[in-house]
């Protein structure tokens, strides 16, 4: 999948938060790098420092040490051309679906015009259609969270970060979640780094696999998933299937 | 910290009342009730004879009503222009408070122990004072109402434009969004419905202000007319002020909930 070039580097980066009595480590000595158009999970013991990780990426929190680079600059303002999806879908309540998956273009000021036909096309995507003009509190928490999905994706960003975005759905909902944002990635081929704490969930989607340590965490090891793309449930019962994540769960266990 | 606490509690009190579509129930079964204390205090009246001085039938203060409408309304429209511009004055001044309050965190600091210190002291106190410097028209009365309306205000105003999830602050720095973005597009919206909280408990805050405010000195109004008629020993007429009284408080109350009804509909349909 990747074609060599790196768009997230990490190099010995540290994060420790301040506290009155003892500063908490949090991110000990990280490095690896994610490639063009890569999916890369990252997977770790609750606590690990994921999240920190990914706010690092974003450029909307310090390191404390190291530097990360996105696209070759290092990070020290909010990253451009960058989507996020959080653990909840953090909708904006009195806007309805249309105009949630249009609020990033409002905010950088961009003419929403331009932007409708493409709203109506993740919306189709993430199979939303019908319910363009719904309140988010008229939704289920799958559909806000395809929501969310769409608002990420509205500006065509080439880096697409994610915080446990299915963490909170039933299991049943997860797995249409997972097929579907493969779809999304397959379409319109982007760089995703996905935090997760389902192992499985991890396998199937991702090119790369990073298992973390607990806090202050380092890169434990990193598996390369070899499945071809694009995927559907049949690898999850194949043999290489349950070694990766017998692996996995060994080095995690470590 | 304080702000939140005073938040809380302000939540358990209001939670109870009913917030979604008024259905006929919801004015039949208080209308009901009011109807039948009425009956069981005239009942009571006359059952057990009691001097009307005490306590005159509510027929009587009703009576009264009927007999002196032009009396009665004149001090009644006098006492609710006084609550509804001190409410206004405290929905302005409360909103740009808490706006800059959230903006600057020394403005916060130095304002808020002199807000609650405002509200610390009776305005029964302070009252005379007010009169002294302002007279007796209809200025100190509305000054009044609008010192003790415009705390909930500004106290629920902070929490609602400061309540915002940590995850959407993280996706407004992921999108660079300004200050001033923040404020009209996410902040303003979220802090109505506690803001509606506020204004509920303002609005019965300034009925109380304007009253008192004319209890200490006033020429008109339904406080003039309670103390006037006390000073006569009018009890029928007292009674017919606090029945016109309490009147004009729910109707400002219930309107409140009106328009909140149709200003944040999204707040109700989660």
């Amino acid at each position: 999948m990747a074609d060599g070039r790196n768009v997230i580097e990490y190099d010995r980066v540290r994060k420790t938060y301040p506290h009155k009595r003892a500063p908490v480590p949090a991110i000990a000595d990280m490095s690896f790098a994610v490639g063009e158009q890569e999916f890369a999970s990252v997977l770790g013991p609750s606590g690990c420092g994921k999240t920190t990780l990914l706010k690092i990426t974003a450029g909307i929190m310090p390191v404390s040490g190291g530097t990360v680079r996105v696209n070759g600059q290092p990070v020290t303002e909010p990253v451009s051309n960058l989507g996020m999806v959080f653990q909840t879908p953090v909708l904006i309540k009195w806007r309805n679906v249309m105009d949630n998956v249009l609020f990033p273009v409002e905010i950088l000021r961009h003419s929403r015009s331009d932007y409708l036909e493409r709203a109506h096309e993740l919306v189709r995507l993430v199979g939303l259609e019908g319910f363009e003009n719904r309140l988010p509190g008229e939704l289920s928490g799958g559909m806000q969270q395809r929501v969310s999905i769409c608002r990420a994706l509205i500006t065509d960003p080439a880096l697409l970060l994610m915080d446990e975005p299915f963490g909170a759905l039933d299991a049943l909902t997860r797995e249409d979640m997972n097929l579907e944002l493969l779809r999304i990635w397959e379409a319109r081929k982007k760089t995703v780094l996905f935090v997760t704490h389902s192992i499985p969930e991890a396998v199937f989607l991702s090119d790369k696999v990073i298992v973390l340590s607990p806090r202050p965490s380092r890169v434990a090891r990193i598996f390369e998933i070899g499945f071809a793309r694009s995927r559907d449930f049949s690898v999850c019962y194949t043999k290489e299937f349950g070694e990766y994540c017998d692996a996995i769960r060994a080095e995690i266990k470590r | 910290m304080e702000i939140k606490d005073l938040e809380e509690v302000k939540i358990e009190t209001i939670q109870g009342l009913p917030t979604r579509g008024l259905k006929l129930r919801e004015i039949a079964v208080p209308t009901a009730t009011l109807v039948l204390m009425f009956l069981a205090w005239e009942a009571a009246v006359r059952a057990f004879q009691i001097s009307p001085v005490i306590l005159p039938p509510p027929s009587a203060a009703l009576l009264l009503i009927w007999k002196n409408p032009g009396l009665l309304l004149t001090h009644t429209y006098v006492t609710t222009q006084e609550i509804l511009l001190g409410f206004l004055l405290a929905i302005v001044v409360g909103l740009a408070f808490s706006v800059v309050m959230i903006h600057s965190k020394i403005l916060s600091e130095a304002l808020y122990p002199l807000l609650v210190l405002s509200q610390m002291v009776p305005k029964v106190a302070v009252a005379p004072l007010l009169l002294l410097w302002l007279g007796y028209g209809m200025l100190p009365k509305v000054v009044i109402a609008f010192t003790i309306a415009f705390f909930p205000i500004v106290i629920n105003g902070v929490s609602g434009l400061t309540s915002i999830d940590p995850e959407m602050l993280d996706l407004l720095k992921v999108l660079k969004a300004s200050r001033s973005q923040i404020l009209v597009k996410i902040r303003i919206k979220n802090s109505l419905p506690y803001l509606f909280d506020g204004l509920k408990i303002a609005i019965t805050l300034a009925v109380i202000g304007a009253i008192v405010a004319e209890f200490i000195g006033g020429e008109t109004g339904l406080g003039y007319l309670i103390i006037a008629s006390n000073a006569t020993i009018n009890t029928a007429m007292m009674f017919a002020a606090l029945i016109l009284l309490s009147a004009l408080g729910m109707l400002l109350f219930a309107l409140i909930m009106v328009v909140e009804r149709f200003s944040i509909p999204w707040h109700f349909r989660q």
